[in-house]
Protein backbone atom coordinates (compact mmCIF):
# COMPACT_ATOMS: atom_id res chain seq x y z
CA UNK A 1 0.00 0.00 0.00
CA UNK A 2 2.63 2.17 1.14
CA UNK A 3 4.74 1.65 -2.11
CA UNK A 4 1.39 2.21 -4.40
CA UNK A 5 1.29 5.80 -2.33
CA UNK A 6 4.69 6.55 -3.04
CA UNK A 7 4.70 6.47 -6.45
CA UNK A 8 5.78 2.62 -7.19
CA UNK A 9 8.88 2.30 -5.38
CA UNK A 10 9.37 -1.51 -4.05
CA UNK A 11 10.01 -0.26 -0.80
CA UNK A 12 10.92 -3.80 0.38
CA UNK A 13 10.17 -6.03 4.04
CA UNK A 14 13.36 -4.42 5.54
CA UNK A 15 11.65 -0.87 4.94
CA UNK A 16 10.63 0.84 8.47
CA UNK A 17 6.71 0.68 8.79
CA UNK A 18 5.45 3.96 8.72
CA UNK A 19 3.73 5.80 11.24
CA UNK A 20 0.03 6.25 12.02
CA UNK A 21 -0.65 9.38 9.48
CA UNK A 22 -1.97 12.48 10.89
CA UNK A 23 -5.44 12.34 8.42
CA UNK A 24 -6.54 10.48 5.29
CA UNK A 25 -3.73 12.08 2.97
CA UNK A 26 -6.41 11.40 -0.26
CA UNK A 27 -8.82 13.50 1.46
CA UNK A 28 -6.81 16.18 2.16
CA UNK A 29 -5.36 15.91 -1.47
CA UNK A 30 -8.63 15.99 -3.06
CA UNK A 31 -10.40 18.87 -1.03
CA UNK A 32 -7.27 20.93 -1.92
CA UNK A 33 -8.26 20.15 -5.69
CA UNK A 34 -11.31 21.25 -4.80
CA UNK A 35 -10.72 24.08 -2.99
CA UNK A 36 -7.74 25.57 -2.37
CA UNK A 37 -6.96 25.40 1.15
CA UNK A 38 -9.39 23.36 2.11
CA UNK A 39 -7.44 20.16 2.40
CA UNK A 40 -5.40 22.19 5.57
CA UNK A 41 -8.68 23.53 6.78
CA UNK A 42 -9.74 19.55 7.07
CA UNK A 43 -6.16 19.20 8.93
CA UNK A 44 -6.53 21.48 11.35
CA UNK A 45 -4.29 24.38 9.85
CA UNK A 46 -6.71 27.10 9.09
CA UNK A 47 -3.46 29.68 8.82
CA UNK A 48 -2.34 27.37 5.89
CA UNK A 49 -5.53 27.32 4.35
CA UNK A 50 -6.13 30.88 3.76
CA UNK A 51 -2.65 31.80 2.98
CA UNK A 52 -3.02 28.23 0.37
CA UNK A 53 -6.72 30.16 -1.02
CA UNK A 54 -5.31 33.98 -1.09
CA UNK A 55 -2.66 32.95 -3.06
CA UNK A 56 -3.81 30.94 -5.51
CA UNK A 57 -6.81 32.07 -6.73
CA UNK A 58 -5.44 35.71 -6.34
CA UNK A 59 -3.44 34.56 -8.96
CA UNK A 60 -5.89 32.93 -10.80
CA UNK A 61 -8.52 36.33 -9.80
CA UNK A 62 -5.80 38.06 -11.44
CA UNK A 63 -5.43 36.42 -14.60
CA UNK A 64 -9.20 36.42 -15.22
CA UNK A 65 -8.73 40.08 -15.01
CA UNK A 66 -5.81 40.51 -16.97
CA UNK A 67 -6.81 37.93 -20.04
CA UNK A 68 -10.68 39.82 -19.53
CA UNK A 69 -11.87 35.86 -19.11
CA UNK A 70 -10.99 34.92 -22.87
CA UNK A 71 -8.99 31.87 -21.75
CA UNK A 72 -11.54 29.56 -23.28
CA UNK A 73 -12.16 31.59 -26.08
CA UNK A 74 -8.90 30.31 -27.57
CA UNK A 75 -10.18 27.24 -28.05
CA UNK A 76 -11.06 26.15 -31.48
CA UNK A 77 -15.16 26.38 -31.92
CA UNK A 78 -15.29 22.04 -32.58
CA UNK A 79 -13.37 21.88 -29.24
CA UNK A 80 -15.40 23.27 -26.99
CA UNK A 81 -17.38 21.67 -24.60
CA UNK A 82 -18.42 21.78 -21.00
CA UNK A 83 -15.62 19.47 -19.83
CA UNK A 84 -13.01 20.77 -22.02
CA UNK A 85 -11.17 22.83 -19.79
CA UNK A 86 -10.00 20.06 -17.92
CA UNK A 87 -7.15 19.30 -20.27
CA UNK A 88 -5.80 22.50 -19.55
CA UNK A 89 -3.23 23.43 -16.52
CA UNK A 90 -6.22 25.64 -14.85
CA UNK A 91 -8.06 21.95 -13.92
CA UNK A 92 -5.29 21.75 -11.27
CA UNK A 93 -7.71 24.46 -9.80
CA UNK A 94 -11.39 23.19 -9.52
CA UNK A 95 -12.36 26.31 -8.22
CA UNK A 96 -10.82 28.57 -10.26
CA UNK A 97 -12.32 26.71 -13.09
CA UNK A 98 -15.69 26.05 -12.69
CA UNK A 99 -15.42 30.12 -11.30
CA UNK A 100 -14.11 30.77 -14.68
CA UNK A 101 -16.94 28.87 -16.99
CA UNK A 102 -19.86 30.12 -15.03
CA UNK A 103 -18.51 33.53 -15.28
CA UNK A 104 -16.72 33.64 -18.67
CA UNK A 105 -17.31 30.02 -20.60
CA UNK A 106 -17.17 30.59 -23.88
CA UNK A 107 -17.63 34.01 -24.57
CA UNK A 108 -20.87 35.80 -26.02
CA UNK A 109 -20.57 34.64 -29.52
CA UNK A 110 -20.07 38.51 -31.13
CA UNK A 111 -16.43 38.92 -31.64
CA UNK A 112 -14.58 41.14 -29.89
CA UNK A 113 -10.43 41.66 -29.60
CA UNK A 114 -8.29 39.92 -27.10
CA UNK A 115 -7.04 42.31 -24.41
CA UNK A 116 -2.88 43.70 -24.62
CA UNK A 117 -2.32 41.97 -21.37
CA UNK A 118 -4.22 38.29 -22.07
CA UNK A 119 -0.88 36.35 -22.39
CA UNK A 120 -0.02 37.60 -18.68
CA UNK A 121 -3.27 36.65 -17.88
CA UNK A 122 -3.41 32.77 -18.88
CA UNK A 123 0.30 32.52 -17.68
CA UNK A 124 -1.56 33.66 -14.06
CA UNK A 125 -4.52 31.39 -14.46
CA UNK A 126 -2.34 28.21 -15.34
CA UNK A 127 0.33 28.85 -12.54
CA UNK A 128 -2.82 29.17 -10.16
CA UNK A 129 -3.19 25.58 -11.51
CA UNK A 130 0.42 24.58 -10.74
CA UNK A 131 0.59 26.18 -7.46
CA UNK A 132 -2.40 24.30 -6.28
CA UNK A 133 -0.97 20.63 -7.35
CA UNK A 134 1.88 21.74 -5.36
CA UNK A 135 -0.15 23.20 -2.51
CA UNK A 136 -1.84 19.51 -3.01
CA UNK A 137 1.48 17.93 -2.69
CA UNK A 138 2.05 19.98 0.27
CA UNK A 139 -1.72 18.71 1.78
CA UNK A 140 -0.90 15.03 1.30
CA UNK A 141 2.48 14.89 2.66
CA UNK A 142 1.16 17.11 5.91
CA UNK A 143 -1.73 14.28 6.21
CA UNK A 144 0.93 11.73 6.02
CA UNK A 145 2.89 12.84 8.92
CA UNK A 146 2.85 11.07 11.78
CA UNK A 147 0.10 12.18 14.26
CA UNK A 148 2.42 13.18 17.08
CA UNK A 149 4.84 14.85 14.76
CA UNK A 150 6.36 17.40 12.58
CA UNK A 151 4.41 18.24 9.65
CA UNK A 152 6.02 17.21 6.65
CA UNK A 153 4.74 18.66 3.55
CA UNK A 154 6.41 21.83 2.75
CA UNK A 155 9.97 20.96 1.80
CA UNK A 156 8.36 17.78 -0.58
CA UNK A 157 6.02 20.70 -2.18
CA UNK A 158 8.83 23.15 -2.78
CA UNK A 159 11.27 20.62 -4.50
CA UNK A 160 8.45 20.28 -7.17
CA UNK A 161 7.68 23.73 -7.69
CA UNK A 162 11.76 23.80 -8.08
CA UNK A 163 11.63 21.17 -10.69
CA UNK A 164 8.70 22.84 -12.81
CA UNK A 165 10.57 26.15 -13.01
CA UNK A 166 14.27 24.20 -13.48
CA UNK A 167 13.64 20.70 -14.71
CA UNK A 168 16.08 18.93 -12.53
CA UNK A 169 16.60 21.64 -9.71
CA UNK A 170 14.34 19.35 -7.75
CA UNK A 171 16.70 16.34 -8.04
CA UNK A 172 19.47 18.83 -7.81
CA UNK A 173 18.32 20.27 -4.64
CA UNK A 174 17.49 16.10 -3.08
CA UNK A 175 21.70 16.18 -3.72
CA UNK A 176 21.34 13.76 -7.11
CA UNK A 177 23.23 15.98 -9.11
CA UNK A 178 23.48 13.16 -11.87
CA UNK A 179 19.44 12.62 -12.54
CA UNK A 180 19.54 16.63 -12.37
CA UNK A 181 21.73 17.12 -15.39
CA UNK A 182 20.43 14.30 -17.22
CA UNK A 183 16.71 15.66 -16.52
CA UNK A 184 17.39 18.87 -17.19
CA UNK A 185 19.39 17.96 -20.34
CA UNK A 186 17.25 16.39 -21.62
CA UNK A 187 13.73 18.01 -21.03
CA UNK A 188 15.43 21.69 -21.98
CA UNK A 189 16.87 19.89 -24.91
CA UNK A 190 13.58 18.55 -25.93
CA UNK A 191 11.64 22.16 -25.25
CA UNK A 192 14.20 23.95 -27.51
CA UNK A 193 14.17 21.48 -30.24
CA UNK A 194 10.21 21.49 -30.57
CA UNK A 195 10.85 25.42 -31.29
CA UNK A 196 13.25 24.50 -33.39
CA UNK A 197 11.13 22.25 -35.64
CA UNK A 198 7.91 24.18 -35.28
CA UNK A 199 9.95 27.53 -35.40
CA UNK A 200 8.50 28.83 -32.78
CA UNK A 201 4.77 28.24 -33.73
CA UNK A 202 4.35 26.07 -30.64
CA UNK A 203 4.87 28.84 -28.43
CA UNK A 204 1.28 30.10 -28.83
CA UNK A 205 -1.45 29.04 -26.40
CA UNK A 206 -3.82 30.41 -29.09
CA UNK A 207 -2.41 28.83 -31.73
CA UNK A 208 -1.89 25.58 -29.90
CA UNK A 209 -4.54 25.29 -26.90
CA UNK A 210 -3.65 21.68 -25.99
CA UNK A 211 -0.44 21.02 -27.04
CA UNK A 212 0.84 24.33 -25.11
CA UNK A 213 -1.07 22.62 -22.28
CA UNK A 214 1.58 20.05 -22.54
CA UNK A 215 4.51 22.08 -23.03
CA UNK A 216 3.30 24.19 -19.83
CA UNK A 217 4.49 21.23 -17.66
CA UNK A 218 8.37 21.68 -18.83
CA UNK A 219 8.10 24.50 -16.59
CA UNK A 220 10.56 27.39 -17.14
CA UNK A 221 12.62 26.53 -20.10
CA UNK A 222 8.97 26.74 -22.05
CA UNK A 223 8.36 30.02 -20.87
CA UNK A 224 11.05 31.57 -21.45
CA UNK A 225 11.38 30.75 -24.84
CA UNK A 226 8.04 31.51 -25.24
CA UNK A 227 8.71 35.24 -23.99
CA UNK A 228 11.72 35.72 -26.26
CA UNK A 229 10.08 33.83 -28.98
CA UNK A 230 6.19 33.42 -28.84
CA UNK A 231 3.67 34.66 -31.08
CA UNK A 232 5.73 34.99 -34.40
CA UNK A 233 3.65 35.72 -37.82
CA UNK A 234 3.32 32.16 -39.60
CA UNK A 235 4.58 33.41 -42.67
CA UNK A 236 4.70 30.43 -44.38
CA UNK A 237 4.19 26.17 -44.38
CA UNK A 238 6.55 24.82 -41.53
CA UNK A 239 7.77 21.46 -42.68
CA UNK A 240 8.25 19.71 -39.13
CA UNK A 241 5.60 21.54 -37.20
CA UNK A 242 4.15 18.02 -35.95
CA UNK A 243 6.80 17.23 -34.55
CA UNK A 244 7.83 20.28 -32.84
CA UNK A 245 4.00 19.91 -31.46
CA UNK A 246 4.44 16.65 -30.08
CA UNK A 247 7.90 17.16 -29.15
CA UNK A 248 7.22 20.11 -26.96
CA UNK A 249 3.95 18.45 -25.51
CA UNK A 250 5.82 15.33 -24.49
CA UNK A 251 9.17 16.88 -22.85
CA UNK A 252 6.14 18.77 -20.58
CA UNK A 253 4.59 15.25 -19.76
CA UNK A 254 8.05 13.73 -19.30
CA UNK A 255 8.82 16.46 -16.88
CA UNK A 256 5.74 15.57 -14.40
CA UNK A 257 7.80 12.05 -14.56
CA UNK A 258 10.57 13.62 -13.14
CA UNK A 259 8.63 15.69 -10.31
CA UNK A 260 6.34 12.34 -9.69
CA UNK A 261 10.30 11.02 -8.94
CA UNK A 262 11.22 13.66 -6.49
CA UNK A 263 8.02 14.11 -4.77
CA UNK A 264 8.28 10.38 -4.15
CA UNK A 265 11.95 10.03 -2.77
CA UNK A 266 11.69 13.26 -1.23
CA UNK A 267 8.33 11.64 1.08
CA UNK A 268 9.76 8.62 1.53
CA UNK A 269 12.95 9.50 3.00
CA UNK A 270 11.10 11.89 5.51
CA UNK A 271 8.47 9.50 6.71
CA UNK A 272 11.90 7.17 6.70
CA UNK A 273 10.47 4.30 4.58
CA UNK A 274 12.86 4.22 2.25
CA UNK A 275 16.94 4.55 1.85
CA UNK A 276 18.58 7.40 1.31
CA UNK A 277 20.75 7.73 -2.39
CA UNK A 278 23.56 9.23 -3.00
CA UNK A 279 25.11 9.76 -6.44
CA UNK A 280 28.53 10.85 -5.01
CA UNK A 281 31.44 8.82 -7.31
CA UNK A 282 32.50 6.03 -5.41
CA UNK A 283 34.98 3.43 -5.00
CA UNK A 284 34.16 0.45 -7.90
CA UNK A 285 31.80 -2.12 -6.03
CA UNK A 286 30.85 -0.30 -3.42
CA UNK A 287 26.99 0.22 -3.04
CA UNK A 288 25.03 3.15 -4.36
CA UNK A 289 22.38 3.01 -1.24
CA UNK A 290 24.42 3.92 1.65
CA UNK A 291 21.83 4.85 4.26
CA UNK A 292 18.55 5.15 5.98
CA UNK A 293 15.85 7.71 5.63
CA UNK A 294 16.32 11.20 7.06
CA UNK A 295 14.75 12.11 10.22
CA UNK A 296 11.73 13.99 9.58
CA UNK A 297 12.53 16.62 12.95
CA UNK A 298 13.26 20.20 12.04
CA UNK A 299 10.84 20.41 8.80
CA UNK A 300 8.02 22.17 8.46
CA UNK B 1 7.93 8.96 -46.60
CA UNK B 2 9.76 12.27 -47.01
CA UNK B 3 13.19 12.44 -45.55
CA UNK B 4 13.28 9.63 -44.37
CA UNK B 5 16.65 10.03 -42.13
CA UNK B 6 15.27 13.10 -40.06
CA UNK B 7 12.40 10.81 -39.11
CA UNK B 8 14.29 8.42 -37.88
CA UNK B 9 16.43 11.10 -36.01
CA UNK B 10 13.50 12.66 -34.36
CA UNK B 11 12.60 9.25 -33.66
CA UNK B 12 15.58 8.32 -31.49
CA UNK B 13 15.73 11.53 -29.98
CA UNK B 14 11.79 11.24 -28.71
CA UNK B 15 12.54 7.65 -27.95
CA UNK B 16 16.19 8.58 -25.79
CA UNK B 17 14.14 11.06 -23.65
CA UNK B 18 11.15 8.81 -23.07
CA UNK B 19 12.72 6.04 -22.37
CA UNK B 20 15.59 7.44 -19.99
CA UNK B 21 12.87 9.81 -18.40
CA UNK B 22 10.32 6.98 -17.62
CA UNK B 23 13.78 5.05 -16.35
CA UNK B 24 14.38 7.75 -13.63
CA UNK B 25 10.92 7.75 -12.80
CA UNK B 26 10.72 3.61 -11.76
CA UNK B 27 14.59 3.31 -11.13
CA UNK B 28 15.93 5.15 -8.20
CA UNK B 29 19.54 3.01 -8.64
CA UNK B 30 21.53 4.92 -11.20
CA UNK B 31 23.51 2.00 -11.66
CA UNK B 32 20.88 -0.21 -12.25
CA UNK B 33 19.47 2.81 -14.58
CA UNK B 34 22.45 2.54 -16.51
CA UNK B 35 22.66 -1.26 -17.06
CA UNK B 36 18.83 -1.30 -17.83
CA UNK B 37 18.46 1.38 -20.72
CA UNK B 38 19.86 -0.70 -23.47
CA UNK B 39 17.36 -3.59 -22.82
CA UNK B 40 14.41 -1.04 -22.38
CA UNK B 41 15.20 1.16 -25.20
CA UNK B 42 14.95 -2.40 -27.39
CA UNK B 43 11.57 -2.83 -25.69
CA UNK B 44 10.01 0.75 -26.43
CA UNK B 45 11.63 0.55 -29.94
CA UNK B 46 10.10 -3.11 -30.59
CA UNK B 47 6.63 -2.04 -29.24
CA UNK B 48 6.15 0.72 -31.34
CA UNK B 49 7.09 -1.30 -34.10
CA UNK B 50 4.62 -3.63 -33.64
CA UNK B 51 2.36 -0.91 -33.63
CA UNK B 52 3.72 0.35 -36.69
CA UNK B 53 3.17 -3.30 -38.00
CA UNK B 54 -0.35 -3.18 -36.57
CA UNK B 55 -1.66 0.19 -38.22
CA UNK B 56 0.19 -0.83 -41.39
CA UNK B 57 -1.89 -4.06 -41.77
CA UNK B 58 -5.36 -2.11 -40.67
CA UNK B 59 -4.82 0.94 -43.31
CA UNK B 60 -4.49 -2.02 -45.97
CA UNK B 61 -7.06 -4.29 -44.82
CA UNK B 62 -10.01 -3.46 -42.12
CA UNK B 63 -9.61 0.09 -42.19
CA UNK B 64 -8.48 0.43 -45.88
CA UNK B 65 -10.80 3.07 -48.06
CA UNK B 66 -10.17 1.97 -51.07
Amino acid sequence: MASTLLGGYNIGPTSMPLAEPRANPNVATVLTWLVPGAGHLYLGQPLVAVVGFVVVMGLYALGLQLSDGMLFELLQVDLRSPLAGLLAPEAANILGSVWHMKAHGYGTGLPRPFPDTLQAGVWCTAVSGLLNACLMVKANMDARSPAQGALLGTRPALLVLAGWIVPGLGHWLQGRRRRAALVFLLITGMVVLASGLAQGANLDRERHFYYWAGQFLAGGPALVLEWIHGHALVRGHIPYNDAGLCFGAVAGLLNVLALLDVQGVESERLLGAAPEVDDKPKAPGAPTIIGGGQAAGGVQ
Amino acid sequence: MKDPVVHLALFVAITAAIVVLSGIYSEQDDSALARQLPRRFLMFAGGVALLTIAMVVAEATLASSN
